[in-house]
């Protein structure tokens, strides 16, 4: 039995190579090539993440003949190989090689995917609107868009009007946003900014003031070590969080807008696919994932006796919301 | 090693029962108890270890949150928890956030003895299998792990305590176990060593001859019973075997001591023989002596006369040869005396050639007979005149030379005098004769008492010439030595030392020409008492000669008779009398108030050759003595003194000898003087000595109550006594205070006598307290 399954995952592997390799030799050899956009792919080969987003955001657009991609490894990046591979578009899958791309001084309209909006903003502060040399730099985060965050705080609980938010500097930024549409809302923004290494010591007044926190994807903030402990304190108040990824609201998080690796490749594919015009400028340096999931943490719900639609209702809700904005 | 070896067996077994299980429960003890201390320990670390832990882990959010409140709340829930001292939480650069201290134990009255233990406080990281999520939630970084630390400081107060509990539970389990060990072992060790000291108690009576065995119970069949049992028969066999010893020896003591008796009887025998013999020689000296004494006096009377000149040479002869038979006499009735080493060494200067000549003019006329020519080598360098026993060198020469001669037969006996070559004060002579020569085996037998009669040879002599001629040697330092070849002869030489004469030739001439010159005794009386008639005769003739009257008596009672009869001016006494002795004829006489002649110096004349005691006894009442035979000029001189010096009342003694002069009074003791005296060896001067020391005190009893009841004259003699002892044993001062005492006593002088009693005491007081230094010099000789 066990043997069986292991057959059947060998094969299962090795289908999906052929079937990669066999894409990759199309797209190669392809006689259209010549008349096709060339758009550079740059991630770290060594990284399974990557590797699996490339794969699945080649599948994609392979079927687009326009788009002749290339692959550059982030190890090899250089103008030397830019140049060689005359590359009109650049994708950057690898948010380590963020500094050095916009090191280079490339002019090419570039799209950093995989990071979050305070890692670029670590590297693009103008964001969300850059010009001059950072104004070819789109960046694709992950953190799901502010509005759709508090739309959801509401969703869960209209009573939720106090919430909560932790930023260092680098996620200082978000404040305007977040500001701006909470107010919307009608909600309230309670700001507790600190830097990092005293950033803790604020868990526990936020929890205590606050009717529900929001977590910002800031690492200074929420990282594995601090992510137990930070959900410790506040439910020791009672205050649920809002997460901003799967394994967050795993690890206790009430709930959370999230967004799969399939819906971020979809998300980026049609994102290359409406932006093959070159001269299509694009309105901001910045773009959150369209496509999303709703999840929620049952047990968490339970305890704080919290009552939870069902998270595709809330992810219906959301996106009617967000089609009608 | 030495202690083990002096222990008892049941000490040893109890030893070695106790030892290695002392050392086994030490070991297990001191094992155990540091296993379970180490445990202990290791327990309590773990305990605080996992309280830490547990207070970190505990603690993380409050730290993490800095929430002191919490943190606070869990420190008051762990700070009970025993032997914690304080527990301290401190964040990640060691600022101190909170702290409890246990409200029991008081850190200050803690001992120094506390240990804190440090945990970490981590953040644990979320474990997530999206790799996705990455993107979102970092990875901890180790520098944000530790956010703080848990101090616990842990007090040992409590863990020592135990620890002393725990060492003295372990010691008093170890005491118990050895003290139920000793009690085991002793029972173990009594089982056996009982049995043991029994064996050993009675191989100590079977050592000591008792067979009799004590019974042993024992029951076990090991090798004790088998010693027991071997020890019991070893018992029975030597039992046996003594008894048959015993039996052995039983016969031979009786064997033993019928030999004995066999023997004592001998001894008996001899000694019987021996007291024979010694009356024997007593008596026959006296009947010799007697007679001789005639012959010599008779033979001087007769060279007075008027003789030719051949008649002059035999009498001369005759005179020699009675001298020296006298001499031989005495040396023969003196050869105990020679043996025991009391012979009398009398030196005195004399011509060596004329005495050597003189002794072989004795031997003359026996060597005509046997036709033996003597011939006489005198070596030139020999010194005229040497001091030493005349008497003694003529009696080894006439011993010697007359053997020589008595064994050879026409032939010649050469008698060679020379000094010693080697010694210069030595004399060597030898005297060889061509005689029938001795044997080598005889000539070892030579100088053995006797040995010449044994052999049967001796029809010559007596035999105990030789002997006595190598005693004579031997006392005047001299040796002897003999070659001698069967058929061919005989050569004898002696070596003798002399001394450089102190006077010359010329006043030795003189001294014997005065010698010649007898005294005139003028007309004094004298009584002469000799039951002897030759010597009654003799003894007047002399004193006729002189011209002085002499009255005899027979025995000592008619001795008596005349003293009361008449007056006399001097007494000749012969000890030995009928009826009377001398001594207590002159007591008599001088007892008696009244009687003449009670102040009349008397002379003892006596044979006996006796010494010491005895003879002190006989002669102290006399005022001198004489012994026979009686040498003239001796008679004179003594006759001489007692008429011209001899005051009774101030000297009643006088002695013989030139030495006698010399008392010197104020000495208490004169060693010399008692010496010359006695005539005695150490050994006899003691007894005399302390048998003298112990009469005193009770003579002078008896003369204080005599001088009390006013018998004086009984005093006078008990003092007269002890005035002879005086004399006798050199106590000069005594004597001179004793004979004060007695003309005192004699006189009736009441005041006189009181007087000197006292000096007397005094002086007797002053001689007993010398007692134990006088004996201790004789012992020391």
């Amino acid at each position: 039995m066990q043997s069986n399954l292991a057959f059947k995952k060998s094969l299962k592997t090795t289908l999906v190579k052929l079937r990669f390799s066999l894409l990759l030799t199309i797209i190669l050899i392809s006689p259209f090539g010549v008349f096709a956009q060339n758009i550079s792919i740059i991630y770290d080969q060594q990284s399974p993440y990557q590797s699996k987003f490339f794969n699945a955001l080649s599948i994609q657009l392979s079927a687009i003949e326009t788009i002749k991609l290339r692959i550059i490894p982030s190890h090899e990046l250089s103008t030397d190989i830019l140049k060689q591979q005359q590359a009109e578009r650049l994708i950057n899958l690898d948010s380590n090689s963020i500094g050095r791309i916009i090191a280079l001084g490339i002019q090419s309209p570039t799209i950093h995917a995989m990071t979050t909006l305070a890692n670029a903003r670590r590297y693009a502060p103008c964001l969300p609107n850059c010009l001059n040399s950072l104004a070819q730099h789109r960046f694709f985060v992950l953190d799901q868009p502010v509005e759709r965050q508090l739309q959801l705080i509401k969703l869960i609980s209209s009573s939720f009007k106090n919430i909560g938010v932790i930023v260092t500097k680098r996620s200082q930024a978000h404040l305007a946003s977040l500001r701006q549409h909470a107010k919307k809302n009608q909600q309230t923004i309670l700001e507790f900014i600190s830097d990092a290494e005293n950033i803790r010591y604020q868990i526990d007044d936020i929890s205590r003031t606050s009717d529900i926190i929001l977590a910002i994807a800031d690492t200074d903030i929420y990282n594995a070590s601090s992510v137990s402990q930070i959900l410790l304190t506040s439910y020791r108040h009672r205050t649920p969080i809002i997460g901003f990824s799967n394994g967050f609201i795993k690890a206790g998080a009430l709930a959370g807008s999230v967004s799969s690796l399939g819906q971020l490749v979809q998300h980026l594919s049609e994102e290359i696919q409406a932006n093959d015009g070159l001269n299509t400028p694009p309105d901001e340096n910045i773009f959150y994932p369209k496509y999303f999931s709703v999840l929620h943490n049952k047990n968490v719900a339970k305890s704080l006796n919290i009552h939870i639609p069902s998270s595709n209702k809330l992810a219906h809700q959301l996106s009617t919301h967000e089609s009608l904005q | 090693m030495k202690a083990y070896n002096k222990l008892a067996i049941k000490s040893k077994l109890l030893l070695l029962g106790v030892l290695p299980a002392a050392i086994v429960a030490i070991t297990l003890s001191v094992y155990f108890t540091t296993t379970r201390l180490n445990d202990l320990y290791d327990l309590l670390h773990q305990t605080n270890q996992n309280l830490a832990t547990s207070i970190a882990e505990t603690s993380v959010n409050a730290v993490f949150t800095g929430n002191i409140e919490a943190l606070n709340t869990i420190l008051d829930s762990y700070r009970d928890a025993p032997n914690v001292l304080s527990i301290q939480i401190t964040d990640a650069i060691g600022t101190t956030i909170t702290q409890a201290h246990n409200p029991i134990l008081n850190p200050a009255a803690s001992s120094p003895a506390a240990k804190e233990i440090i945990q970490p406080i981590k953040l644990k990281g979320v474990i997530s299998n999206n790799e996705f999520d990455s993107l979102f939630i970092a990875k901890p970084s180790k520098k944000n792990e530790i956010i703080g630390y848990v101090s616990i400081s842990i007090a040992y107060d409590s863990i020592q305590r135990r620890q002393q509990d725990i060492l003295l539970n372990s010691f008093y389990i170890t005491l118990i176990l050895l003290i139920i060990i000793g009690l085991i072992t002793q029972y173990i060790s009594n089982t056996l060593a009982k049995p043991i000291r029994g064996l050993a108690s009675n191989v100590s009576k079977i050592s000591k001859g008792r067979y009799t065995l004590t019974a042993i119970e024992y029951e076990s069949p090991d090798e004790i019973s088998t010693l027991i049992s071997g020890i019991k028969s070893m018992a029975v066999v030597i039992e046996d075997h003594q008894k048959i010893s015993e039996h052995k020896v039983q016969l031979a003591t009786q064997e033993l001591r019928l030999q004995n008796d066999k023997l004592f009887s001998a001894q008996e025998e001899l000694i019987k023989a021996a007291r024979a013999k010694s009356k024997f020689v007593s008596h026959i000296s006296h009947e010799i002596r007697t007679p001789l004494n005639g012959i010599i006096g008779f033979l001087e009377i007769i060279k007075k006369t008027a003789l030719d000149s051949e008649q002059k040479k035999l009498v001369h002869a005759s005179l020699l040869s009675a001298k020296n038979l006298h001499i031989i006499i005495n040396e023969v009735l003196d050869l105990a005396q020679l043996e025991a080493g009391k012979t009398k060494i009398n030196r005195s200067d004399f011509n060596l050639k004329e005495t050597v000549e003189n002794t072989l003019a004795m031997l003359s006329v026996l060597a005509q007979g046997n036709d033996v020519n003597i011939e006489y080598r005198h070596d030139q360098n020999a010194p005229e005149l040497i001091n030493q026993d005349r008497v003694k060198l003529g009696q080894i020469l006439l011993n010697l030379v007359g053997n020589a001669i008595k064994f050879s037969h026409n032939s010649t006996v050469t008698v060679s005098l020379q000094v010693d070559s080697t010694k210069k004060n030595q004399l060597k002579i030898c005297i060889q004769d061509e005689g029938i020569g001795i044997s080598e085996r005889n000539i070892k037998k030579l100088f053995h008492a006797f040995s010449q009669v044994d052999e049967g040879s001796s029809s010559q002599g007596t035999g105990l010439g030789l002997v006595i001629t190598k005693h004579l040697l031997e006392v005047l330092n001299g040796h002897i030595q003999v070659k001698s070849t069967l058929g061919v002869g005989s050569v004898f030489c002696f070596y003798l030392p002399f001394s450089a004469a102190k006077q010359s030739a010329l006043e030795l001439s003189l001294i014997d020409n005065n010698n010649t010159t007898l005294p005139e005794l003028g007309q004094i009386k004298v009584l002469v008492a000799d039951d002897n008639e030759i010597n009654r005769l003799l003894l007047t003739h002399l004193l006729e000669e002189q011209h002085a009257h002499v009255s005899c008596a027979n025995d000592g009672q008619q001795a008596v008779d005349l003293a009361s009869k008449q007056g006399f001016d001097l007494m000749l006494l012969d000890l030995r009398m009928p009826f009377k002795m001398g001594n207590e004829a002159l007591h008599e006489i001088r007892r008696c108030h009244t009687n003449l002649n009670r102040d009349t110096p008397a002379i003892a004349i006596t044979a006996h050759i006796t010494t010491g005691e005895e003879r002190a006894n006989h002669i102290s009442a006399f005022d001198g003595y004489l012994v026979k035979p009686i040498d003239h000029a001796e008679l004179f001189n003594l006759i001489t003194q007692l008429l011209n010096e001899h005051n009774p009342k101030a000297m009643p003694f006088i002695q013989l000898h030139k030495n006698n002069g010399s008392i010197n009074s104020s000495k208490v003791f004169d060693y010399a003087l008692a010496s010359k005296s006695m005539n005695a060896d150490h050994h006899l001067m003691s007894i005399i000595l302390n048998k003298f020391f112990n009469e005193l005190p009770m003579q002078c009893e008896f003369i204080l109550t005599d001088i009390h009841q006013g018998d004086f004259l009984a005093a006078a003699e008990t003092v007269h006594k002890v005035q002879g002892s005086c004399a006798y044993c050199g106590t000069s001062s005594l004597q001179a205070v004793a004979r004060q005492l007695e003309i005192s006593l004699r006189n009736k002088n009441t005041t006189l006598v009181h007087n000197i009693h006292k000096k007397f005491i005094h002086e007797v007081d002053r001689l007993l307290s010398s007692k134990p230094q006088i004996l201790h010099i004789l012992s020391t000789g």
